[in-house]
């Protein structure tokens, strides 16, 4: 196993300021997280690859009912934002103006650093 | 099946519940039926493990029904496991294994409160991608209705006909978790609180509605109930020992999509439920059209909006203009989820697809009393795990 198409690698590179992937070396689909099969075609040739970390949000939810674990962000806006390069990825959206956010709007990586954990998020650019 | 509801089973156990359902299922075939005439019993559960803390519980439903050593399976498919349940029965049935099959569903989901329930079901997400960034499940169908809005430039009133629409049908189901429309609602609470609601829409926008996850708010939401369905599944031939009038099975699809939101091209439409559908109409011989009557997963009313398109009876951005226009109502062109939907009705997680199942027996016997929709000849019926990763269809017919 590719040490670098793991989970693991995907949350270290969050915590070091990096959005990484796979890309498939069959059909050149790319995607995040890393994963060892191309969910597109099936093939094992995949590479790792890491991501500028811009893109525009997709979809996004002011989260009003959080779960204990998140009840310190307010707001708590998460979304799914698709990166430059192509592929999603689930993420916050911090913000203190939720309602200024719009689908479509160009944002860009920028970990939340949570006790030892670094959050996927994003910050309008 | 029992009554769905968050107080009436408070004080029994999971395994009590499934009984009270399979006493019922029993004794309301026409010309009788043994629990031990069955030669499988399948269950659908999603988390009795979190909510109960027991699992093992198709074994355990299976003494409980006193049918030991009959083989009992469980299925676990997230809000979809009974409905995966009913498909692995069917599959018992024809591959020959046995001719008679006790299908059912249970979850015992009320004495966890609201968080602990959020957390057990958002299990059924992506633990390692989409919860740890702060999505909950109200919230990863938020983002679906946000897309989807966007997209076709809708408006969340159209969400809102859903709800009314399916609390004026779940008024009418005694075994529904709220038994009282939007209005009988608004006046409920307008009288504790000393305020007058002119219309549906008038306490839909108010604070007593307030937002969960935006744009979904309170009442796009299906409460959390304890409840269990059961159903007895019988070979063509053997089925007339039971009734003179069964209902048959005519398709079965179920399919499969990506468990993370974001890894879909498009999340304004289930794909799994495009694919589970085609396959179940195929296999029946039935298009879109010949459905008279269908249940699908409201589980948000988001969710019924992209099922009633995704199913082919209306076309894309339409499923929520369709609800609006009365299109989905009793007397609507094809009637959606006239028990109350799981808006109304609730939803046991793992029991919903069986009671989904026990919905359309009913229906298409012609015994739904005051839901009963004409000429329901051809049903179906549609159950999602999580935000569609999986889906399961069943074409029903007389």
């Amino acid at each position: 196993m590719s040490e670098k198409l793991t989970g693991k690698a995907f949350s270290d590179g969050i915590a070091a300021g990096k959005v990484t992937g796979g890309r498939c070396e069959t059909c050149r689909s790319q995607f995040v997280p890393p994963r060892l099969i191309c969910p597109v075609c099936g093939s094992t040739k995949v590479a790792p690859v890491e991501y500028c970390g811009e893109g525009v949000v997709e979809a996004y939810t002011v989260n009003k009912t959080p779960s204990s674990k998140f009840r310190d962000v307010q707001p708590l806006v998460v979304g799914i934002v698709r990166l430059r390069e192509g592929p999603s990825i689930s993420g916050m959206i911090v913000t203190d103006k939720p309602d200024e956010i719009r689908i479509g709007m160009a944002v860009k990586f920028n970990p939340m650093k949570r006790g030892e954990k670094a959050v996927l998020a994003f910050i309008s650019s | 099946m029992t009554r769905f509801h968050n107080k009436v089973h408070a004080d029994k156990t999971g395994r009590e519940i499934f009984v009270e359902a399979a006493l019922e299922a029993a004794t309301s075939v026409d010309k009788g039926f043994a629990f031990r005439d069955a030669g499988m019993l399948v269950l659908g559960n999603f988390t009795s493990d979190v909510f109960e803390g027991q699992g093992h519980t198709a074994a355990l439903m299976a003494d409980w029904l006193g049918i030991n050593p009959v083989p009992a399976l469980r299925v676990e498919d997230a809000c979809a496991s009974s409905g995966a349940a009913l498909n692995v029965g069917v599959l018992a049935i024809a591959s020959g294994m046995t001719d008679v099959a006790i299908v059912g569903g249970v979850e015992k989901m009320s004495q966890l409160n609201t968080e602990g329930v959020t957390d057990a079901l958002a299990l059924a997400a992506d633990n390692v991608y989409e919860i740890p960034v702060g999505f909950t499940f109200p919230s990863i169908y938020a983002a679906i209705a946000s897309a989807y809005l966007h997209k076709y430039n809708a408006r969340w009133e159209e969400l809102a006909a859903v709800t009314i629409k399916n609390h004026v049908n779940g008024a009418l189901n005694p075994k529904a978790h709220f038994q009282a429309d939007i209005m009988a609602t608004a006046k409920r609470i307008g009288e504790k609180q000393g305020r007058t609601f002119t219309n549906e829409m008038d306490f839909l926008n108010s604070e007593f509605n307030p937002v969960v996850s935006s744009p979904l708010r309170l009442f796009d939401c299906c409460p959390v109930s304890d409840g269990a369905a059961v159903a007895v599944l019988a070979a063509d031939d053997v089925a007339k020992r039971y009734t003179d009038t069964p209902i048959h099975i005519a398709g079965i699809g179920q399919a499969s999509d990506t468990i993370a939101l974001h890894s879909r091209p498009d999340i304004t439409t289930l794909s799994a439920t495009v694919k589970a559908a085609g396959d179940a109409y195929r296999m029946a011989g039935v298009k879109p059209r010949d459905v008279r009557v269908a249940d699908v997963h409201d589980c948000f009313t988001i969710a019924e909006v992209l099922a009633t398109e995704d199913l082919g009876f209306f076309p894309r951005g339409t499923g929520g203009k369709a609800a609006e226009e009365g299109r989905t109502s009793l007397k609507g062109e094809v009637s959606i989820n006239p028990d109350g939907g799981l808006k109304a009705k609730g939803h046991p997680v793992g029991a919903t697809g069986a009671a989904m199942a026990y919905e359309m027996f009913k229906q298409l016997r012609g015994e739904a009393d005051a839901v009963q929709v004409d000429g329901a000849e051809v049903g179906l019926i549609h159950n999602v795990g999580a935000a569609g990763a999986t889906v399961v269809v069943q074409v029903m017919r007389r």
